[in-house]
């Protein structure tokens, strides 16, 4: 047995070495297979690695663009007029909805669409778009908890208003992708819409996201905030008085503009009927124009103002300078003027107290056409202000060379020629700033989202249009108009206004003519009229219950120019009654005198300049009703 | 059983520490690609390791004469287990092949089947006088021997396993020798079962892995997904490697069955061209090693049951890797020692430990080298 299993295990031996080119084959296969692996792995891994880096990369990371918040607009209190809110839209992927009438059914019963509109979006062949925009919170977090496959959320911010209408043809509105399209929000948008940032985010292999390894790949940048000149305690007195207003006299339309007399900032600016930009779609495009700055008028008698700035200026006539008004009946060339009331011979300042027309054509041709082009020019009149808001009107101006005698007379009495709100008030402002035309301008302030100041804006001096005395004799004599002219339902107790009523007819574009019964009415003026503080122009467009300015336009004026004054503080006049002592005022300055004055009601002479050296009565002595305190100042050294 | 000194010094070190080495390389591994879920997985393949290591070392210890006598009660006992996973088994993604006993130990028989049909094909032909080539007649019995369980892991359905059995019993009996008129026969066989099982067994995933091959990039969210994302993993890797825990295609979980049948590519990304390379240097050594051990073989047993475990480990490999880096079709074949799985792993195990034995007991022990002389 022993043997055999050994002479077996030899001829076995015998029997491996005879096969051992099957080892060799075996060994070959082997090292065949090794060579073939590693010529692959490093084709994969080092020739063509950058291929399954890029593959990897592409497929680990999603990028997502992050949309910055729009900047915020606040009025010059730092309240805001216009924010932006957080909220989800939700949109739809079509090629992963499989049962699209359940989806539709689904997502109809929250989002109050119709099934038919959902199975419209479904239809679309891209793989996003949109069900539904900038949903409120709790029914996302509704719609979410559904867990309906294809369906997805993405942050969007939201432009809000919070303040409603309030200022809203100023501020303008943004459409459905926060992109300005109207007002600020259009001028601004450079500023306000910031940069949307792109960040990069891991996610695994069921496109779960990875969110600790985010990163900005783009960074985001938030939108500047804007500071205005605005005043919203200021637009709202505005806006009341203004609808009120326009709803007694049943007028089409109406619009004020208020703006610091010495240095141009708009400090409200309104147009009515209101427009919410919170809604803007319910609203036509004739209803979000900001009147003040784009509707464009013929103004009457308000030019009546500039005529006589002129005139004074090429000191033509002086305030006492008598004209004949011919009874209210005037031919000039194949035209008549007329008057409300006949008049016979007036002096200049009752020609702008009582506005009489044919006395207004008179100066006119005294001054002569092109002096007068030149003046109406130079107050800013046929272009724009430059104000930082868009559509601003040119208005109309004819160049003199184009008037003959009867756009002449018609240009002085405030017809033939069209103007903005803003250019009166710009132009108003000049006569109310001692002869300095300043620039309009209505944001004040940019400021980066962590606070840093971008931008400032400086008043800023466009020219000067008028003398000191020219000046001061205009609103001498526009104070006489509120006090027992035509503007009487201007005046405010306590207070020292300037004004100017305007009742133009409106021109019939289809007959070329004027309309019969068609007004504009305006009252333009300033307060208070010895340190005017603020200018306001109001114009009313169509009134039914009475039609001049002086009745229709004068007490909105009015209304608002009362509530302004006593919310800036400005102290009313106070009655002189009785006798005071003189206190010392040596030492003084100009300011601090005049200051004293007001509030005392003393009225006082200064002459010299510096600190107040000497005055009568001395101190100690007593004033006496009527007495003018004289005062010397000298430089001190 | 008395242990001879000399065993102990005939014990192969070499082969026990490569085996180690690769296990290690393997629960590294295993660790980078679950250790963000939880380490389950590696905590289960250190048991499986351990206990594959105790059944490594008590079969090299056994006589293989033992091994010998019991090869066909052991056959039948895996091919019993075979017929009971198909009435009782455990379905886990679609394939009927797992025996369940409770909650956490699950085991494949169609990996031991692997082992057991080594053995039985070598003690057909350690009982053969005669030498080949072999005609159809006398390939009868070790045909039978190779189809019965590879028609019931086809049954469970197993492709893969399948298929692995195929290789290494195809490998056994070509090894000793067909005739050529029979090699006719069998391609002309092979190519009609192809044929018919293309169009009447093969499932349709199946078939859609074979176009999926020749063409991955006509599906990159199908059935090419696997081998693209198995192929981005590697090809990223580069040179040098991503790091340890560092693979994002790993991490990510980009890589299909990563703690399995794509090991592999975890490995490749995570430890580069250079680590790819060793692994598989480490790999063939292994083989290597094994058919040197059968080389030296003293009896037809013995030997060819060290061919047959070299085939086993090389067909895995060729047909593991090769379908990682995108030279095969994506199929379901763990590489043995790496990739997670307590049967593949413990079988792989024994196997070393049978080569281990027959390594040891080489060179004759003290009694039979005296009645040699």
């Amino acid at each position: 047995m022993r043997k055999r299993t050994n002479s077996k295990r030899i001829s076995l031996a015998v029997d491996l070495s005879n096969k051992g080119w099957k080892i060799c084959l075996i060994g070959a296969c082997i090292l065949g297979f090794f060579a073939v692996v590693s010529i692959k792995a490093f084709k994969l891994q080092v020739l063509n690695r950058e291929r399954a880096v890029d593959l990897g990369k592409r497929q680990h990371q999603i990028h997502y663009t992050i949309l910055p918040h729009r900047g915020k607009i606040y009025d010059i209190n730092k309240k805001e007029l216009a924010i932006h809110v957080d909220t989800q839209s939700i949109y739809v992927n079509p090629k992963l909805v499989k049962d699209s009438k359940e989806f539709s059914k689904k997502i109809s019963k929250h989002l109050n669409l119709s099934p038919k509109k959902i199975l419209g979006i479904l239809n679309s062949k891209k793989s996003f778009v949109w069900i539904k925009r900038h949903l409120k919170r709790d029914l996302v977090s509704k719609l979410k908890s559904e867990n309906i496959k294809g369906v997805g959320f993405i942050e969007e911010p939201m432009r809000v208003y919070p303040n409603g209408h309030l200022a809203g043809q100023v501020l303008g509105f943004t459409n459905i992708d926060s992109k300005g399209i109207e007002g600020i929000e259009f001028k601004f948008e450079d500023f306000l819409a910031g940069r949307p940032g792109k960040i990069s985010v891991k996610k695994d292999a069921r496109g779960r996201k990875i969110m600790s390894t985010n990163y900005y790949i783009e960074p985001i940048l938030s939108g500047y905030d804007l500071v205005l000149t605005l005043d919203s305690h200021i637009q709202v007195m505005v806006e009341e008085e203004l609808k009120e207003g326009v709803e007694r006299t049943k007028a089409d339309k109406g619009m004020a503009l208020i703006m610091n007399s010495e240095t141009g900032e708009i400090m409200a600016m309104a147009s009515y009927p209101f427009f919410d930009p919170n809604n803007y779609r319910d609203f036509p495009a004739k209803k979000r124009r900001n009147l003040p700055i784009w509707y464009s008028f013929e103004p009457g008698s308000t030019m009546k103002v500039f005529l006589l700035a002129a005139a004074l200026e090429e000191r033509k006539v002086n305030p006492a300078t008598k004209f004949d008004c011919e009874n209210g009946w005037r031919r000039v060339g194949p035209s008549i003027i007329k008057d409300v009331h006949p008049y016979g011979i007036l002096t200049v300042s009752e020609i702008l107290e009582k506005s009489s027309n044919i006395c207004a054509t008179k100066i006119g041709e005294t001054l002569g056409r092109d002096k007068y082009y030149g003046h109406l020019s130079n107050f800013g009149f046929g272009k724009k202000t430059g104000i930082d808001l868009p559509g601003e009107s040119n208005a109309k101006l004819a160049k003199s060379e184009h008037w003959g005698p009867v756009e002449l007379a018609t240009i002085s009495f405030g017809q033939g020629i069209a103007v903005t709100s803003l250019q009166i008030a710009s132009a108003l402002s000049a006569v109310a700033n001692r002869g300095f035309l300043m620039e309009p301008y209505i944001v004040k302030e940019i400021y980066s989202a962590d606070g840093y100041i971008i931008k400032e804006i400086k008043p800023e001096l466009t020219r000067k249009v008028l003398s000191f005395d020219t000046a001061e004799d205009i609103s001498a004599m526009m104070e006489r108009v509120v006090e027992s002219g035509t503007g009487k339902r201007a005046a405010i107790s306590g207070y020292r206004v300037a004004g100017k009523t305007g009742t133009a007819q409106v021109p019939n574009p289809v007959t070329g003519g004027y309309y019969k019964n068609r007004f504009i009415s305006s009252f333009i003026g300033f307060a208070p009229a010895d340190d005017p503080k603020v200018t306001l122009v109001v114009a009313v467009e169509n009134p039914k219950n009475g039609f001049y300015g002086g009745t229709v336009a004068a007490p909105i004026f009015k209304g608002i120019m009362e509530k302004v004054l006593l919310y800036l503080g400005i102290p009313p006049i106070k009655e002189f009654v009785g006798t005071k002592v003189m206190p010392d005022l040596r030492g003084m300055s100009a300011r601090e005198i005049l200051r004293w004055s007001e509030s005392e009601g003393v009225e006082v002479r200064i002459k010299g300049s510096g600190f107040a050296d000497s005055h009568v009565p001395k101190p100690g002595e007593s004033i006496k009703e009527g007495m003018v305190c004289m005062i010397e100042l000298k430089q001190s050294i | 059983m008395m242990i001879d000194r000399r065993l102990i010094n005939n014990f192969g070190w070499a082969l026990f520490f490569l085996t180690f080495a690769f296990l290690i390389i393997g629960l590294v591994n295993l660790y980078s690609a679950s250790f963000q879920t939880g380490l389950n997985a590696f905590k289960k393949q250190i048991i499986w390791v351990g206990l594959g290591l105790i059944g490594m070392m008590s079969i090299s210890f056994l006589d293989f004469k033992l091994i010998k006598r019991y090869t066909l009660h052991s056959y039948i006992f895996t091919i019993l287990l075979l017929i009971v996973v198909l009435i009782f088994g455990r379905e886990i993604s679609g394939s009927k092949s797992w025996i369940s006993l409770g909650q956490y130990l699950n085991f494949q028989p169609s990996e031991f089947v692997k082992l057991t049909v080594i053995l039985a094909l070598a003690k057909f032909y350690d009982n053969d006088f005669d030498h080949g080539p072999y005609g159809l007649s006398d390939l009868l019995k070790p045909l039978l021997l190779a189809s019965i369980p590879i028609t019931l892991v086809t049954i469970q359905p197993d492709l893969g396993t399948a298929f692995m059995i195929f290789l290494i019993s195809g490998s056994i009996i070509f090894f000793m020798g067909v005739r050529f008129k029979s090699i006719i026969f069998f391609l002309i066989l092979i190519l009609g079962l192809s044929f018919s099982g293309w169009h009447f067994f093969l499932k349709d995933y199946q078939k859609e892995r074979m176009t999926t091959f020749l063409d991955s990039s006509h599906d990159p969210l199908g059935s090419g997904y696997n081998a693209i994302q198995s192929q981005i993993a590697v090809g990223s890797g580069k040179f040098l490697g991503k790091g340890f825990k560092t693979g994002s295609q790993t991490q990510l979980r980009f890589i299909p069955a990563q703690k399995t049948d794509f090991a592999f590519s975890v490995l490749a990304e995570e430890w580069g061209f250079v680590g790819a390379i060793t692994t598989v240097i480490i790999y063939f050594m292994i083989i290597l090693w094994i058919l040197d051990t059968a080389s030296r073989a003293k009896t037809k047993f013995t030997m060819l049951t060290c061919f047959g475990i070299a085939t086993m480990f090389f067909w895995h490999i060729v047909i593991n890797v090769g379908m990682v880096i995108g030279l095969l079709p994506v199929t379901g074949v763990p590489l043995l020692l790496l990739s997670y799985g307590g049967s593949a792993t413990v079988t792989s195990m024994l196997g070393i430990g049978i080569v281990l034995g027959i390594r040891m007991r080489r060179i004759p022990t003290s009694k039979e080298a005296l009645e040699l002389s």
